[in-house]
């Protein structure tokens, strides 16, 4: 018996400092902090985030290489609109641009607005999604290296154009050009005429080509210092962007509104409407007109099991490792709100992630439950805090 | 990750015993192209093609786009052919610079392409600004050989099932009819190229295939997987109803007799007569099914048959 | 719903699966060797690609592919095959939906098609991930599998799915919706699809049952 007590080697607990821990094993970390009742950046469960939002603020230079269409400066402002935002330590830079792009073919809805009754009846009962229009996002996720556009660039970009045009927020009415026509004045002055007013109206009518225009808009968005999933951060920056949005007015110089030119090719001859003849104003703008109700802000949340045997309450208070942990130990669920830090990323499989207006409707929903069960409760909590949270951005982004 | 197939000593020996014996493993003889099975989608320009075990989708898609600027009077007309590990573990995701995988694509555009198979002057809406854009997409679902064969005949049988929604020029603007509301009108095909493949095999040694007088060089119509692993040698001809020659191919490999390849076009050209056939009595049988109700809409007087 | 398993011969699994005038081809390769920069030294690492029925994949596949990782990731034994890879090809024939608006019908079709693909490839599974698509019409009425006319006037749109593990749906896998709707439709929506996905399970079964006793 002296013998084995002899040879018995006493194991002695490894311990790590917390940082290392959560190197090494992110999951145990978050499991030990959430087991304390907060969370690895000492936020409480359902705590958000500090936001702040800046419109319209970024500029730059004037500088246009692109002859044919020029995208005017917007109160020296080459973007037509800009947005800013902090979360926590992350950034996130939104630029829309523009341009102006000729509808080659005829919509349904653009034979609406010709007085083309006959044509009208055919396609009457087109559908609403066909009226709505999004703006092109390309998000940039930076992390201080080149190369080609990620997966989840690709991703959110693609969600944030499928969400803005079932949101409803754009119609392709909005985005139509309203050319106005600048005359030379018989005393040789030169002035714009727009088609503001009933008379200045029937002025362009009557010197305008029939083609039809459309503004497109484009929007860069940046992030910088990502710590976390960034989708509702590019969602709200968007939002609050396209709220500054102002387009340029653009108009036609008279001489140029009948421009043909002749091609020949193979010795056939064929006469070739001018395209680009549309000019923008530099000094006028308008607003972008927003679907005011239809405005939305995004949030996410995660859902993560609590494990038992993770409870630093626990392990302490049995100090009896033998006995059995599981006892009486029910595995509870969590809900944690604007998910952040590679811990709490790679470890919660389960993410909400809802787009709310503040008056409680909602415009995007997703949920991915590969982890953690995700119960009604928790989708009812998540849907009230989205609420919350979408009030909340609405009044920040006002008071800017 | 794109793995090469191998074919064991012991079965490649046996492929080539038996083809010097004038056997092949699926009981075909030299000349035999196999069946072709034609199956048309739901949609106009959807089609399915079987040769055997090798499948190939093609589907064709149009939109209205800008001329190019030194061709105001033409229309644009893009083939694409992309494989994906789904035909085979040969083939890679996203890379599609393998030498084979060129080379097929290559021949389908020379042979439909490039032979003006389309008409795409046709497809010019307003000259300089308008014009339809025809996009062939090809699918390889499934490869057992003849991938090159399988595509031509699929690109073509969906140029001729295509058609293209009608339109009405309306002062500067372009309507474009749903095809509930206006019949869709059918594709320019000026003619059916058909690319039929052969497979050369060399039952002696080199030497006696180049210097030596006998033409003892096995030729086989259309080979299967196993087949062309093992072949020394390919031509591909493509031919048309007319007699024409539209391409002949051939990369290197195992030189052959000026004669042969006379030879292989009198037997191509009795296959495309056959394929032509099959594919224009297929678009026929479908419009048919398609149009169920023409006969009810046509406006001419019931006759009493007599 | 058609569904026809060991469609392809070069693949491990393979389903042609069609609903409505939605058509998709899905294969399975799996497990084999990875490339380097694939592989994952505990798990089996997961290839997932999907190719539009016209034009080359762009951002709106990649993000469909994404949806589709999302729900298989968690069906398949992972730690089964460390340092394997499971290659997933998707071929759209049809997409039935028009494709600049919507990719709701194309992405239930490749989440069940690649399901019945890999229970053909006899990969090991933990459950099996099926799906459903439920619009909400203007007058508040749910329409499940919806045409495309169908989602063109939908005031939202949703795709559901879950996990079904010992014949029941248990967890929700993804769900995923656009346009207006308020919590109840949530929920309405929720309850709806988990009847549609019983029955799909059921079919599913019974597919797999008449093909064992074919053998």
């Amino acid at each position: 018996m002296t013998d084995v007590e002899e040879s018995t080697v006493e194991v002695h607990p490894v311990s790590f400092p917390p940082e290392i821990l959560a190197r090494i094993s992110p999951d145990l970390s978050l499991q030990r902090h959430l087991s304390l009742g907060f969370r690895p950046s000492s936020r409480g469960f359902e705590e958000f985030r500090d936001i702040t939002i800046n419109t319209g603020d970024v500029t730059r230079r004037i500088q246009s290489d692109d002859n044919s269409v020029k995208i005017p400066p917007n109160n020296g402002k080459q973007g037509l609109g800009s947005c800013v935002l902090k979360q926590g330590d992350v950034f996130v830079i939104t630029q829309i641009t523009g341009g102006i792009i000729e509808d080659i073919t005829l919509s349904k809805n653009d034979m609406e607005l010709e007085d083309d009754t006959e044509l009208l009846e055919i396609t009457k009962e087109h559908s609403d999604i066909t009226k709505y229009s999004s703006v092109y996002p390309v998000v940039e996720i930076n992390r201080g290296r080149m190369g080609a556009c990620t997966d989840e660039e690709m991703t959110i970009s693609q969600r944030l154009y499928d969400s803005l045009l079932h949101s409803h927020i754009l119609t392709q009415d909005v985005l139509r050009v309203e050319p106005g026509v600048r005359i030379t004045n018989e005393d040789g002055s030169v002035s714009i005429i727009y088609p503001d007013t009933k008379e200045n109206k029937e002025i362009t009518n009557a010197l305008k080509p029939k083609k039809k225009w459309s503004y497109v808009l484009y929007a860069k968005i940046e992030v910088f210092g990502r710590t976390g999933p960034v989708y509702d951060m590019c969602w709200n920056s968007l939002i609050a962007a396209l709220q500054s949005v102002k387009l340029p007015r653009t108009f036609i110089d008279e001489r140029a509104t009948d421009l043909k030119m002749t091609v020949r090719a193979r010795g056939r001859n064929a006469v070739v409407m001018e395209t680009y003849n549309l000019l923008c104003d530099p000094n006028e703008s308008t607003n972008l007109q927003l679907r005011e109700n239809s405005i939305s802000y995004a949030s996410t949340y995660g859902i993560i099991d609590l494990d038992p045997e993770a409870d630093i309450t626990n392990l302490e208070n049995n100090d009896d490792v033998d006995e059995p942990m599981d006892e009486g130990l029910e595995t509870k669920t969590v809900l944690l709100a604007d998910i952040d830090g590679e811990a709490e990323e790679t470890s919660i499989k389960s993410t909400i992630s809802i787009t709310a207006c503040p008056n409680g409707r909602f415009k995007q929903f997703s949920v991915v439950g590969g982890g953690a069960k995700i119960t009604k409760e928790l989708l009812m909590r998540s849907i009230t805090l989205s609420k919350q949270r979408s009030r909340d951005i609405t009044l920040k982004v006002q008071t800017v | 990750m794109a793995k090469d197939i191998e074919i064991s000593t012991s079965e490649s020996k046996f492929i080539l015993e038996a083809l010097k014996q004038n056997y092949r493993l699926d009981n075909r003889t030299f000349d035999q192209f196999r069946d072709v099975k034609i199956q048309f989608g739901e949609e106009l320009g959807d089609v399915l093609i079987e040769m055997g075990k090798t499948k190939v989708h093609c589907k064709i898609s149009s939109s209205i786009t800008e001329p190019y600027e030194d061709r105001p009077f033409e229309g644009l007309f893009f083939i694409s052919t992309e494989s994906t590990p789904m035909a085979g573990p040969q083939f890679e995701n996203g890379n599609n610079t393998g030498e084979d995988e060129v080379l097929i694509s290559r021949i389908i555009e020379k042979a439909v392409r490039r032979s003006g198979a389309l008409d795409i002057e046709g497809l010019c809406i307003v000259a300089g600004r308008k014009c339809w854009a025809i996009r062939a997409n090809v699918h390889f679902l499934d490869c057992d050989g003849g991938f090159v064969d399988a595509s031509c005949i699929a690109v073509m049988a969906a140029l001729l099932h295509y058609k293209k929604p009608d339109i009405t020029i309306h002062g500067e603007k372009i309507i474009v009819h749903p095809t509930e509301e206006r019949e869709p009108v059918p594709l320019g095909i000026l003619h059916v190229p058909i690319c039929i493949t052969f497979s050369f095999f060399n039952p002696l040694d080199i030497e006696e295939n180049i210097k030596g007088e006998g033409n003892s060089e096995i030729v086989i119509i259309d080979a299967n997987l196993k087949e062309e692993q093992l072949r020394e040698g390919v031509l591909t001809v493509t031919l048309n109803k007319n007699r024409e020659v539209v391409q002949v191919s051939k990369a290197g490999g195992l030189p052959m007799d000026a004669l042969t390849l006379m030879e292989c076009c009198h037997k191509a050209y009795d296959i495309t007569e056959k394929v032509t056939d099959q594919i224009l009595e297929a678009i026929k049988v479908d419009n048919k099914q398609r149009d169920k109700f023409s006969a009810m809409l046509s406006s001419e007087n019931a006759r009493e048959a007599s | 719903m058609n569904t026809r398993t060991g469609y392809l011969e070069n693949v491990d699994g393979s389903c042609l699966y069609s609903l409505n005038s939605t058509k998709v081809i899905a294969a399975v390769t799996g497990p084999v060797e990875p490339k380097a920069r694939q592989e994952l030294p505990t798990q089996l690492a997961l290839e997932i690609n999907i190719r539009p029925a016209c034009g080359v994949p762009t951002t709106r596949e990649v993000n469909i592919q994404d949806k589709v990782r999302a729900v298989i990731t968690p069906t398949l034994a992972l730690y089964k095959y460390p340092r394997q890879l499971c290659q997933i090809t998707l071929q759209l024939l049809q997409a039935g939906e028009t494709e600049s608006y919507f990719h709701e019908l194309e992405l239930v079709a490749c989440v069940n098609s690649t399901t019945y693909a890999l229970v053909d490839s006899g990969i090991a599974l933990k459950g099996i991930a099926l799906g459903t698509t439920i619009v909400i019409t203007e007058g508040n009425k749910l329409i499940t599998e919806p045409t495309d006319e169908n989602l063109k006037n939908a005031k939202s749109t949703h795709v559901v799915v879950y996990m079904i593990e010992n014949s029941k749906p248990t967890n929700l896998l993804l769900m995923d919706s656009y346009g207006d709707f308020d919590q109840n439709d949530v929920f309405k929506v929720l309850e709806q699809s988990e009847i549609k996905i019983n029955e799909l399970n059921k079919n599913f079964r019974e597919y797999m049952k008449t093909k064992l006793n074919n053998l």
